[in-house]
């Protein structure tokens, strides 16, 4: 499940995402698609993703205080910021998550 | 307050990181609640770090539709939905057999123009009273047109579908019984209805409204097994369930002798191997058997085994014998199964067990309805009636013997082998059931022969 094993900053610096999720439960696997492609819409080529399900690894989800999946983490650049659900409204994601916005077309 | 003012700036740093630590969280929280209120959270962490998954909501909703959906189809009742002017909206699979309507074929018809004419007014008030809610529910009976023109008489209840607006009305309809179809067809002054038709049609109508409360119950309860927060409670779930589909099937009983009472049995009549048909009924008690630590003993001395039967009657009436004989046999007794041909021409199956036996005067009694002897073994004292029934209608007898008090009972089936009476082999035959209980039965007119061809 795990795409990129260490939580360490980008080589290149730019965007290391962490998303907490259940299996293959409907939330879960949405909120990996609208990841997938809301990283590659906005950091093409600078972005990294960490993967962790909850159902096989929960005790990592209590270290770092994650109540519910799915929630995605942004690690860096700093700070560290967490937005919960599906992530379906694209714009809310990068609001949250304090990312810049591309302009919308 | 004023401690904090006082104190150094270097004192109030951790206080300040542990608030906005604190706010954080609480942030992480409302986010949490809200993701949950709006469906998009699938699992939740608890304290100790295991991770509960949520059952999705959409996925429990179409399964509690489908849950609904089945009840609907598998009820024995038609379920109508009709509007305020009587526009049939919806209907259940069971028209075809109450109505003999085709699944749909119903919808965008008007539910009155179905109706006798004659029935109309009574129906009028009844669903007028519905709507208007001057009453919750009231039961009506009519006549109602199948699409062949024929006029079938069922009986419905009328209630007013509450959530929908405007006030639709739901029917649940069946064929009517018994008791209604004879006043309908005026029985002629000298045949008095029989004590016993009346006995039936309390019996049938009783067994209908004791059964009724007993579906959602269980539905209920195996929601709440089906619940991963009420593991604890299972056991006592599973006693629950266990009561109520013995009450069930009690009330199964009743039903099947009230059919038997309405003489109503199909018969096929074909070549059976008693003695496999012993095996079989023993292999499928063979719980009962275990736990009751009897040791069955078959003794098959009948040269000729092929009987004249109905399949699945005969083994029916084998499955009571086998049953009521290991209810009545003391733990680790013998229970012996023999055959031999005897009278000539007959197969004799003897059930043979080492139980209470039955009081001579108490013998004659042992084939009446509800007649339980002076002990309460469970059931309702319907497995011999019915046995008895059932052997009798298939052109054979059941008898039973006892040397007294304490000294076991045996019960005889004799059936006729088949072969020796052609004529009736192979004939579909409608049975009439319980000759020595109603004696004045058979010829009194019954609905279900009246509607034959």
């Amino acid at each position: 499940m795990t795409e990129a094993s260490p939580a360490v900053p980008h080589p290149n610096g730019a965007y290391v995402f962490r998303l907490y999720l259940a299996g293959g439960a409907p939330n879960s696997v949405r909120a990996l698609a609208n990841l997938y492609a809301i990283c590659h819409r906005h950091f093409p080529d600078s972005h990294r993703i960490e993967i962790i399900d909850v159902l096989r690894e929960p005790m990592r989800a209590l270290a770092e205080t994650i109540l519910v999946t799915p929630t995605l983490v942004k690690v860096s650049p700093a700070p560290e910021q967490q937005i919960i659900g599906n992530l379906s409204e694209e714009e809310e994601v990068l609001r949250a998550l304090g990312l810049p916005q591309k302009e919308n077309g | 307050m004023t401690a904090t003012t006082d104190a150094r700036p270097g004192d109030t740093t951790p206080l300040m990181e542990k608030a906005a630590a604190l706010a954080l969280r609480l942030a992480h929280t409302e986010n949490a609640l809200r993701a949950l209120t709006s469906g998009q959270v699938d699992a939740i962490i608890d304290p100790e770090g295991r991770a509960h998954l949520l059952r999705p909501a959409q996925e429990s909703l179409r399964r509690s539709e489908q849950r609904l959906q089945t009840i609907l189809e598998c009820a024995a009742d038609v379920i109508v939905v009709v509007d305020r002017e009587g526009l049939i909206l919806s209907q259940s699979r069971a028209a075809k057999r109450v109505l003999g309507y085709e699944p749909d074929e119903l919808i965008g018809k008007r539910f009155f123009e179905l109706i006798h004419p004659e029935d109309l007014p009574i129906l009028y008030i009844a669903y007028f009273n519905v709507i208007e809610g001057f009453a919750e529910h009231a039961t009506v009976r009519f006549r109602h047109r199948d699409p062949q023109g024929l006029d079938r008489l069922v009986e419905a209840a009328v209630g007013q579908l509450r959530g929908f607006s405007p006030a639709n009305v739901v029917l649940s309809l069946r064929p009517a019984t018994l008791a209604i179809a004879v006043r309908e067809k005026a029985v002629p002054a000298t045949t008095p209805p029989s004590s016993s038709r009346g006995k039936d049609l309390f019996l049938a109508m009783l067994s209908h409204e004791l059964r009724a409360p007993l579906n959602p119950a269980l539905l209920g309860v195996e929601e709440l097994l089906d619940d991963a927060q009420f593991t604890a409670a299972n056991p006592v779930l599973t006693m629950i369930r266990r009561n109520i589909q013995l009450q069930v099937r009690l009330l199964e009983e009743l039903t099947d002798f009230t059919t038997v009472g309405e003489h109503k049995v199909r018969l096929r009549l074909e070549a059976l191997d008693a003695h496999e048909y012993i095996r079989f009924v023993l292999e499928i008690c063979r719980n009962e058997i275990a736990a009751a630590r009897v040791d069955v003993r078959c003794f098959f001395w009948a040269t000729e085994s092929k009987v004249a039967g109905d399949a699945a009657r005969f083994q029916q009436v084998m499955w009571n014998l086998v049953k009521n004989a290991v209810k009545f046999s003391p733990l680790g007794s013998i229970l012996s199964v023999t055959t031999i041909n005897d009278p000539p021409g007959h197969l004799t199956i003897q059930f043979s067990d080492q139980g209470i036996g039955i009081e001579p005067e108490l013998l004659p009694r042992v084939f009446d309805a509800f007649h339980q002897g002076n002990h309460s073994a469970g059931g309702l004292g319907l497995g011999l009636f019915i046995a008895q029934g059932l052997a009798g209608a298939q052109g054979g007898s059941l008898t039973a013997h006892s040397e007294g008090r304490g000294k076991g009972a045996s019960l005889h089936l004799t059936m006729p082998l088949f072969g020796l009476g052609e004529e009736r082999a192979h004939v579909e035959k409608e049975a009439g059931f319980f000759p020595l209980a109603t004696p004045g039965a058979a010829d009194a007119p019954v609905p279900g022969n009246r509607r034959r061809p």
